[in-house]
């Protein structure tokens, strides 16, 4: 196997993760639209109790999406090594950002788990785990700021021939990379497109990253072929 | 706000063919678009959200500040003006002059932050944040990132200060110019439709 074929496994992993995720969040788990941060301890647990088994299927799908992001993000690092060459400070940040964005995406899933284990719990408890779950899944956009930041970054400064990257995707990275900040504002509110259910806090973001990462797998396809070692 | 003068850009650059062509670099003009987008989303949000509560954000907006909100948006014009003539005259080699109308600019903006600042101040001395009401939401969510927007901004134009005090600039640095430039423009303009939307629509 030589390393292009370990390189297209990796980029794909990612596409195919996303996936996952999303059967887990939608047909398995039903949170999508994600639950109302509005909604009463009663009206939760009553979710809880009636769903409990498909949020924990789902729950274990999105965990299982997200560790397969894992190898697209390395992929993406190699890639970045090969335009920076021996000094890669880009690519070292994007891969340890890639980890900080990949845990609370799996802690989120994780405490949804928890939150459906015991679902005759108090209201309150089950709400509090809720809570827990979706902030800790949607507000931490900083994470992916720094690592889309990395990339975009890195993208632009290719200074190389033949870039590795159209410059275009270095660009489009780096507005990504503003747009995973306003998840943060989903702790201030409980209603309104700011929440954690909110367009500008869940939708966009989600959306986009989902999007960008389709369109990352085939760009570096292209790049892994026409790459002459 | 796009002017013209960055499309007939010939005349001052010798490297390029009569051919005209796009100002900066064509990546630029896709985080650009992107950002519009993204801004016109935002606009329209705030339009479906106040049109279920109009009266709310009627009285809401009558304790903005007018004269601040229109002096800022008097210093982001003055700015975009002094932009695009740095970038005329980077194009026809007058760096010197280039350099100060860059820096007439930056000075706007960071006049602009200023005002912001104060502004906020106020609200927050009135008992008035983020959390207050709906109108309250929009008004500190679209003008607060419309003012990292703008530090950015003043972060591009303190880059294309130091660009054109080069000894000569190659056609990358102009490309950069133009791109540092169309930033800022964009940043002016959402300011306008920002300055409509929150304190003049009634």
């Amino acid at each position: 196997m030589n390393s292009k074929t370990g390189q297209l496994i990796c980029i794909w992993s990612g596409p195919v993760g996303l996936a996952i995720f999303g059967i887990g969040l939608w047909p398995l788990a039903h949170f999508l639209p994600p639950l109302m941060p509005s909604a009463s301890a009663d009206a939760i647990a009553a979710i809880y109790s009636a769903d409990t088994l498909g949020i924990r299927l789902g729950a274990m799908l999105m965990m299982l999406g997200v560790s397969m992001l894992a190898p697209m993000f390395g992929a993406i690092t190699v890639m970045l090594k090969r335009i920076e060459g021996e000094n890669a400070p880009y690519a070292a940040t994007q891969l340890l950002s890639a980890a900080i964005v990949l845990t609370p995406l799996m802690l989120g899933a994780l405490i949804f788990t928890v939150a459906a284990f015991r679902p005759e719990r108090a209201p309150e408890a089950t709400q509090m785990l809720n809570d827990l779950g979706w902030i800790t899944l949607v507000t931490p956009g900083a994470p992916f700021f720094v690592q889309a930041m990395a990339i975009g970054l890195a993208i632009l400064g290719d200074k190389g021939a033949a870039p590795v990257m159209p410059r275009w995707s270095g660009y489009l990275t780096l507005w990504l990379a503003v747009l995973a900040l306003p998840g943060a504002l989903a702790i201030l509110f409980k209603t309104g497109p700011f929440a954690w259910n909110g367009l500008l806090a869940f939708w966009l973001p989600f959306g986009l990253f989902s999007g960008w990462g389709f369109m990352m797998a085939f760009l570096m396809t292209n790049a892994v072929k026409r790459y002459k070692a | 706000m796009l002017r013209k003068e960055h499309s007939s850009a010939t005349q001052g650059t010798r490297r390029d063919t009569p051919a005209r062509r796009m100002p900066a670099e064509e990546g630029v003009w896709v985080f650009i678009f992107g950002d519009l987008l993204v801004f016109g989303l935002f606009f329209l949000t705030y339009m479906y959200y106040r049109g279920e509560n109009v009266a709310l954000y009627v009285t809401s907006q009558g304790t903005l500040n007018e004269i601040f909100g229109f002096t800022n948006t008097l210093l982001l014009l003055s700015s975009s003006l002094l932009v695009a003539l740095g970038v005329h005259a980077a194009r026809i080699g007058q760096r010197g002059a280039a350099a100060a109308l860059l820096a007439g600019a930056f000075a706007c903006g960071a006049a602009f932050g200023v005002i912001k600042v104060i502004e906020y101040g106020q609200k927050f001395a009135a008992g008035i944040t983020v959390l207050t009401n709906d109108f309250f939401m929009f008004y500190f969510m679209l003008t607060g990132i419309h003012f990292a927007h703008l530090t950015i901004g003043l972060g591009v134009l303190a880059f294309l200060f130091v660009t054109v005090r080069k000894p000569a600039l190659s056609p990358g640095d102009l490309q950069a110019i133009e791109g540092g430039a169309a930033f800022w423009h964009l940043v002016d303009l959402l300011w306008v439709v920002l300055f409509a939307l929150l304190y003049l629509m009634r």
